[in-house]
């Protein structure tokens, strides 16, 4: 078949036209439309990744102080017992305490669940002076690297018949792991 | 009534008028003039201009005059050759830049049913512009712009009208120049131009030559040999050659005439016509008888837009088409690299938020890394907040009880009956002798950075003592996860 020039022409636009065509529908169109999805998506993208790193950096340094804690914990005697402890402490200091109910312990597990434990033991001192109290928490705070134990709660009131001397009840604290 | 037309030739050596009217079927040279023409153009202008002043030239008469033939190229197109014998498709056939071309086709003539050829007249539009101008500035009224070779068909066509109908030869010659031309029913078929026979050096040499070419335009134009008894007309100088004249009459056995424009041309005194104001009468004749001549006007045509103008040229059309392929091209590389970067920046974010997560989460399969590890954050945010006493260094009941005891100032006289302090809360009973006295105090401690909040409750003077009793709440601060 001869084509004159004009229909040589016209086949060679329609070949252009055509080529054109499949190149943008291929080609051009989506790498456009995944373009535009992209530079929507990268932001996003960039934002996520800020914010996962701030938490995994909290994290980290939650973990690792939990961690630590449980070294802490794994360092401290095995067979420690919070209740003689205080007992020699009491002795040591010469502090007396209540008759009826010189000290009382308890176990409570945590909020958070099984994993760990606190017993907390309640000591009843029965006209000691202020001083004398001090000394007795000084030394229970200097312990703790070793012991763990942490003074939860203080209460005092003035003694009735001595009134320079209190009464307090103090609650001094460790913590176990849950069985 | 009578018409007048001023008809000039002017050629490379020579400058002829004639000035003819027409009064009904009588036709008379009123005015001629013949004179050489210096090569120079303002010189001719002074020349034109001495037609109407000196000469006695009509300078209301239309003027008629021709394009030098040298200045004007012809082609026979049909429409096979191209898609249609117009003289636009015709521009590409002829050796002038289309920017400047000016074409007009002429004598049409169907040579089957379909196929139709025209004879296509170009020039450029500066040679067309030169003669407009060369008559403006002689203040004449140019009306027609004519090719030679149709003044020269339109001469013979008024003083020998038999022959024009019939298949002829018409051979007009001047000192510079010879036009050829094959015509058939009052039409030009071919147009020719060759050197005079006068540049050749000898008459024997002229003669063969002329020969010669009249046979090819005769077989151009209407194929085979030239019969015997076909007519060859001669005009201008070549009537005066006897040897080219018998030579042709007996190389070719034709019917050699000589044009005679005394035949239907009247003059004053009953003169013959010089042979070399052939062509100046026959652009004369054509402009005061146009429908009865053929040929073409490009005084019209110049004043015409030229289609040219309103139509893209092939080059303009592929100029714009690379133009536009390139811009195509170049669109489609940017939206590839851009997609291409972008993909690499995605791949980028996707690497470093799975290695932060392995990192953080060593064993955890990744599903979606942000709720993965909020969940574990908040179980282990959880875990710490329930331990933080036991890990960090927050004052205990101790040290609060020493920031208490250091901050109640002696001179305020307070005396703390009981103290309860736990982990968030100070709860305290105490008395003082003024009323002021809990009010400041509080203001005291609440100013203290480790307490939140300090409220006082229930004021009361005793009545027995005289001294007044309050409560205190405090609030400690923590930190809060």
């Amino acid at each position: 078949m001869r084509l004159n020039k004009r229909e040589r022409n016209m086949a060679m636009l329609l070949g252009i036209f055509l080529g054109g065509w499949l190149l943008y529908t291929a080609v051009v169109g989506p790498a456009s439309a995944r373009a535009a999805t992209l530079q929507r998506v990268i932001p996003e993208k960039a934002q996520s990744l800020e914010i996962l790193k701030a938490k995994c950096n909290e994290y980290v340094s939650l973990n690792n102080q939990i961690s630590k804690l449980k070294t802490k914990m794994a360092e401290r005697k095995v067979n420690f017992n919070l209740m003689r402890y205080l007992e020699v402490l009491t002795a040591h200091h010469n502090l007396t305490t209540q008759q009826q109910k010189p000290m009382t312990t308890a176990t409570y597990p945590l909020d958070n669940g099984t994993t760990w434990q606190e017993q907390i033991a309640t000591i009843n001192f029965t006209n000691i002076t202020v001083k004398q109290m001090i000394e007795f928490l000084t030394e229970v705070k200097a312990d703790s690297d070793q012991t763990n134990a942490q003074t939860k709660a203080v209460q005092i009131e003035k003694n009735s018949t001595t009134p320079n001397n209190i009464n307090a009840t103090l609650q001094i604290a460790i913590l176990q792991p849950a069985r | 009534m009578t018409k007048r037309c001023i008809g000039i030739d002017i050629t490379q050596s020579h400058l002829h008028a004639v000035q003819i009217a027409q009064s009904g079927k009588n036709i008379q040279m009123e005015k001629s003039f013949s004179a050489p023409l210096p090569n120079n153009q303002e010189h001719s202008c002074q020349l034109l201009k001495s037609l109407a002043g000196e000469h006695g030239f009509d300078r209301r008469s239309a003027v008629a005059m021709a394009i030098p033939h040298q200045q004007l190229f012809f082609a026979n197109i049909n429409n096979q050759t191209t898609s249609s014998a117009s003289p636009t498709a015709a521009r590409e056939h002829f050796p002038i830049p289309s920017a400047d071309i000016i074409t007009l086709a002429s004598s049409r003539h169907s040579l089957s049913k379909k196929i139709e050829s025209a004879l296509v007249t170009a020039t450029s539009r500066k040679s067309l512009e030169s003669q407009l101008n060369l008559s403006k500035k002689a203040q004449l009224k140019c009306e027609q712009v004519d090719a030679p070779v149709f003044a020269l068909l339109a001469a013979i066509k008024f003083n020998h009208p038999e022959i024009s109908k019939e298949s002829a030869i018409l051979i007009y010659t001047d000192s510079q120049q010879t036009i050829l031309a094959a015509t058939k029913n009052n039409d030009i078929r071919i147009a020719r131009n060759l050197p005079s026979p006068e540049a050749l050096n000898t008459e024997e040499k002229s003669a063969h030559l002329l020969i010669r070419e009249i046979e090819i335009t005769w077989r151009v134009a209407f194929g085979g040999k030239i019969p015997e008894n076909s007519n060859v007309v001669l005009a201008g100088t070549i009537t005066q050659s006897e040897h080219l004249q018998s030579a042709i009459q007996q190389e070719l056995s034709c019917l050699v005439t000589n044009a005679d424009l005394s035949l239907q041309i009247k003059t004053p005194n009953q003169d013959a016509i010089p042979p070399e104001l052939t062509l100046a009468s026959g652009l004369a004749l054509r402009n005061l008888a146009p429908n009865e001549t053929t040929g073409i006007n490009l005084a019209k045509a110049s004043t015409k837009k030229t289609p040219k103008s309103n139509v893209l040229t092939r080059q303009q059309v592929i100029t714009a088409c690379i133009l536009l392929a390139a811009f195509f091209l170049a669109y489609t590389a940017a939206t590839l690299v851009r997609k291409a970067r972008m993909e690499y920046k995605n791949t980028q974010l996707k690497n470093r938020t799975q290695q932060l997560f392995a990192i953080t989460l060593p064993n955890e399969p990744i599903v979606d890394e942000l709720s993965q590890i909020e969940t574990h954050l908040n179980a282990v945010r959880s875990e710490y907040a329930s331990l933080q006493p036991y890990i960090t260094n927050t004052e205990g009941p101790l040290d609060i009880l020493k920031v208490i005891t250091a901050h109640t100032p002696a001179n305020l006289g307070i005396n703390i009956m009981d103290i309860n302090i736990t982990d968030t809360t100070v709860k305290l009973t105490a008395s003082c002798s003024s009323h002021g006295t809990p009010a400041a105090w509080g203001k005291i401690l609440n100013e203290l950075p480790i307490f939140e909040s300090v409220d006082m409750k229930d004021p009361k003077r005793t009545t027995a003592t005289g001294t007044i009793t309050f409560t205190m709440n405090i609030k400690l601060k923590r930190d809060k996860l």
